[in-house]
């Protein structure tokens, strides 16, 4: 009898799992719009954001500044960070497209947790 | 009496096959955006902003902030190569010799082709979102094992979290290239090791591992080189707080304070050395690899 390959699927698992969990993770950031709650609010809003369709269009070199661009402030903080932040002081995934697209500026607290 | 008369060697004549006017876009390719493109990095690089000849832009490769970010680029570049290629070695194993079913062989290649293209801004938010410091991980940890990585040191905006970061795309690449070597691996001759009495152990050390060398050298130079050029991830994840050649390069061309394109052309003049390197590397060894496969 052909002995069950214990090694070769845990590589696999491990393999699959590193692909699968960080694209689970954005899907279930993305349903996390309100605090406690599984909804699509935030894929709402974004479609309801006139900017997204205008950047599917043409994505200039300028709105991509604008959406990744380092805030000026003496601590630099990357984008990644900032976006973390927001989602942490704001609470809500739309405060944050509100900022990566320039229509709205929440005030940050750059804190480090 | 039959005589044998040879002809003169004729020369062969050179014939031009239309087949050649396929790759034509390649080589206009390759002429405009590594030939010229190239030249242009070259030149530019010992010229100043005026358009004199200067070695002031080399020079200023030896400046202990670009030393820096070369350091902390190999530093990742090779942590990546190293994690990713062992990573990748083992999972294509798991699926081409290891008895897994075919279907995950299937989906793992599928999903190996999809990731090894991930990068930017899209793959620094799925790994935010995963292992930030509100990633979904992050409170699995804290709630399920009461552990507060964040507190015990890690960081996702550092050298490490940027590796794991860099992991994603890295090692299915290693995946896709290994794959197709390891199938390459003759039934024959294991069956022959066997009958002279090798164990497992025996096959890997003496005949599978050297014939697949090379070629796991030669990928893990070209994760090193993928690794190396890497830019739009890491600025989206870290901003300028990891000190790297990509972001430091583009700060010299573009940005507002620290611009000077003569030394940002010299730092890319760098990049092209090591690169071509790594890809010389690369082809050497999959050559050889080949050589060896194919016999």
């Amino acid at each position: 009898m052909k002995r069950f390959p214990v090694w070769s699927w845990l590589w696999v698992i491990i393999g699959a799992a590193y692909m699968f969990v960080p694209l689970y993770g954005t899907l279930d950031f993305s349903l996390r719009a309100k605090k406690g709650e599984i909804t699509l609010l935030a894929y709402q809003r974004v479609f309801e954001d006139d900017a997204f369709f205008g950047s599917m269009k043409e994505v200039t070199e300028k709105d991509w500044n604008k959406a990744v661009e380092p805030p000026k402030h003496p601590e630099e903080v990357s984008w990644a960070e900032r976006l973390e932040r927001v989602t942490v002081t704001a609470g809500t995934f739309g405060e944050t497209l509100a900022i990566s697209n320039g229509t709205h500026t929440p005030t940050l607290t750059p804190t480090r947790c | 009496m039959s005589t044998i008369t040879s002809s003169p060697a004729e020369k062969p004549r050179f014939h031009f096959s239309l087949d050649w006017l396929g790759l034509a876009p390649f080589f206009l390719f390759a002429l405009l955006f590594i030939v010229l493109a190239s030249s242009n990095i070259i030149v530019r690089s010992i010229l100043d902003e005026e358009g004199n000849f200067t070695f002031a832009n080399i020079q200023g490769l030896t400046d202990a902030n670009i030393v820096d970010a070369y350091t902390t680029s190999i530093q990742i570049s090779l942590i990546t190569a190293l994690m990713g290629g062992v990573l990748g070695f083992l999972v294509a194993y798991a699926i081409v010799i290891g008895g897994v079913p075919r279907w995950a062989r299937t989906v793992i290649i599928t999903f190996s082709s999809l990731t090894s293209q991930f990068g930017g801004v899209t793959l620094a938010f799925a790994f935010v979102a995963t292992i930030g410091r509100t990633g979904f991980i992050t409170a699995i940890f804290k709630d399920v094992f009461d552990l507060q990585i964040y507190r015990m040191g890690f960081n996702l905006y550092s050298v490490l979290g940027l590796s794991l970061t860099y992991l994603y795309f890295q090692f299915p690449l290693m995946v896709l290239i290994m794959a197709p070597a390891l199938e390459g691996l003759k039934t024959e001759w294991r069956e022959a090791s066997e009958n002279l009495g090798a164990n497992q152990w025996q096959y890997w050390r003496h005949v599978a591992f050297p014939v697949l060398l090379p070629s796991l050298l030669g990928t893990m130079l070209l994760l090193f080189a993928n690794a190396f050029g890497a830019q739009a991830t890491a600025y989206a994840l870290t901003g300028g707080t990891i000190n790297l050649v990509t972001i430091v390069l583009s700060a010299q061309i573009r940005g507002d304070v620290l611009r000077n394109p003569g030394l940002g052309y010299s730092l890319a003049l760098g990049m092209i050395v090591i690169m071509g390197v790594c890809i010389g590397g690369y082809t050497l060894l999959q050559r050889q690899s080949e050589r060896w496969l194919k016999r």
